[in-house]
């Protein structure tokens, strides 16, 4: 996985002094501007205190994230496994590779269910997005997109688009039609713009809107029909590498994960960070609501995933051991949210209980790194994806 | 929550005519985004904002968010699939047992 950014530095005038300098892009209220790095320190000390300096804003930071640590530490009566030991434990899971989807060329990067609980969207690095039935494991439909590794892709919520984008920067939605003398990629529609890969993208509730998020460090609510921007989200410090948008038919909050370690929730009508989390030691990978909305579950390269939750703000279980040192890249809950899955980079899918904190299951079959991992809509099954080139179906 | 990028300078910025193109290619591992001062302010009112929040009062505990997510999971347990388990009849995924024309 590219874990480097690359940033193409312009030249030209400065929209405030009309100087001919290297240009930095500026976020003011959602609006992009160019100014010269002169320009940009002028304007970010614009208002500043007399004795606010960069090291005293420092300082108080540090003061009063310890100040929210002891917050926070005082509502820590209880862990989570405490309060499930009354729980009774799982029995025996037996789940097994019921469908093996071939035809990829190359790694496979990511995928979707449909709402149908049939079809899967597909993506991987050889630039081919595909649909499947899962059932009979026949292919419905092929896309070749103009990038390699595309690194996102998603259902719409009516089954009758889907949306892709990688290295292309770029969220493309693509109508599906049964037709077969009508090209797919002749009906493209690029909807998304951003200045480095997409990593992810999700439709909201409709198929209105796309969320996407990026390796710039941004996420974006565009409008599928016009292509607009509607809300961007800006607080990362790196790489967003996931997004999943809250379940709740009303909900309009999203929660992304980053290079910088932290998990984000967002507000997506005012783009404003409602609330952030700092506890992981490594990028996290992928990040899933908890099927109430009240939690959820994050995967990273630090070998762990965790459980926050939204309400108590703060991290509320770890699920790792010792004998796991890769990374985890894909997690998803099972409809309950008693079960966690976890796709790991080495080359197995654990099954953790999500309340008593333990491994339930350890599932082996892939023959390289899981990429990526969806439970269906209806929770019968659960769908992985990995770099041995094939998806794999279990129930 | 501060980081300063990695910037490097790679050959690439020489094009094949040997000399300096306009565009230059930073390769950088963590890019901080905006001004240092101007990301330092937006960090510390969002502290500032979040340290204001009477956790007490808004009932955070974590007891009774634990509470809260037990009671949930219990409540979807019948209806959640890998749990109980459909049999192999329904479930379009498991393979259906021979059936014996009498």
């Amino acid at each position: 996985m590219c874990d480097q950014t690359f940033l193409v530095n312009v030249f030209g005038s400065c929209d405030k002094c009309f100087k001919q300098r290297a240009l930095r892009s500026v976020f003011k209220k959602s609006q992009q501007f160019s100014y010269c790095s002169t320009c940009a320190e002028i304007m970010a000390t614009d208002g500043l205190h007399e004795n606010e300096t960069l090291a005293s804003l420092k300082s108080e930071a540090e003061s009063l994230k310890g100040k929210l640590e002891e917050e926070r530490a005082k509502l820590h009566d209880v862990e989570l496994h405490q309060v499930a030991e009354r729980v009774e434990a799982l029995g025996q899971f037996v789940m097994k590779t019921r469908r093996t989807l071939k035809g990829h060329g190359n790694k496979v990067l990511c995928m979707d269910w449909c709402k149908d609980k049939r079809r899967i969207v597909s993506s991987s690095q050889d630039g081919k997005v595909i649909v499947w039935d899962s059932f009979t494991t026949n292919k419905e439909h092929a896309v070749t997109m103009p990038c390699t590794w595309v690194m996102a892709c998603a259902y719409a919520p009516s089954g009758c688009a889907i949306a892709c984008g990688g290295l292309d920067n770029k969220c493309s939605v693509y109508p599906l039609t049964f037709d077969k003398n009508e090209n797919m990629a002749a009906k493209k529609k690029s909807v998304a713009m951003h200045t480095n890969y997409l990593s992810a993208c999700s439709f909201t509730n409709s198929d209105m809107q796309i969320l996407t998020a990026s390796g710039d460090g941004t996420c974006a609510l565009w409008d599928v029909e016009s292509g607009q921007l509607l809300q961007s989200f800006h607080g990362h410090g790196a790489d967003v590498l996931c997004l999943d948008l809250a379940p709740s038919e009303t909900g309009n909050t999203f929660v992304s994960g980053g290079c910088d370690k932290k998990a984000m929730v967002w507000d997506m009508r005012s783009g404003q960070c409602v609330q952030a989390f700092e506890t992981h030691e490594s990028d996290i990978n992928s990040v899933r609501y908890y099927p109430s909305g009240d939690a959820f579950a994050s995967g990273s390269d630090d070998a762990t995933c965790r459980l926050y939750d939204l309400r108590a703000d703060r991290e509320v279980a770890i699920y790792s051991k010792e004998s796991i040192i890769f990374g985890a890249s894909s997690v998803d809950f099972s409809l309950s949210g008693r079960l966690l899955f976890a796709g790991y980079n080495d080359y197995t899918i654990n099954v953790w209980d999500v309340l008593k904190g333990s491994r339930v299951s350890i599932l082996f079959g892939h023959e390289n790194r899981v990429s990526t991992l969806r439970v269906s809509p209806d929770g019968t099954a659960f769908c992985s994806g990995s770099w041995d080139h094939t998806l794999r179906v279990w129930a | 929550m501060l980081q300063s990028p990695l910037v490097f300078l790679l050959p690439a910025a020489v094009t094949s005519s040997g000399k300096p193109s306009l565009t230059f290619l930073w390769m950088s591992s963590k890019v901080a985004i905006g001004s240092d001062i101007g990301q330092a302010r937006q960090a510390v009112e969002q502290l500032r904002m979040e340290a204001g929040i009477d956790r007490v009062k808004a009932d955070l505990q974590v007891s009774k968010a634990a509470t809260d997510l037990l009671q949930f999971c219990m409540e979807q347990a019948k209806s959640d699939p890998f749990l109980v388990g459909i049999p192999a009849a329904t479930n379009p995924f498991k393979e259906k047992k021979p059936c014996a024309i009498l």
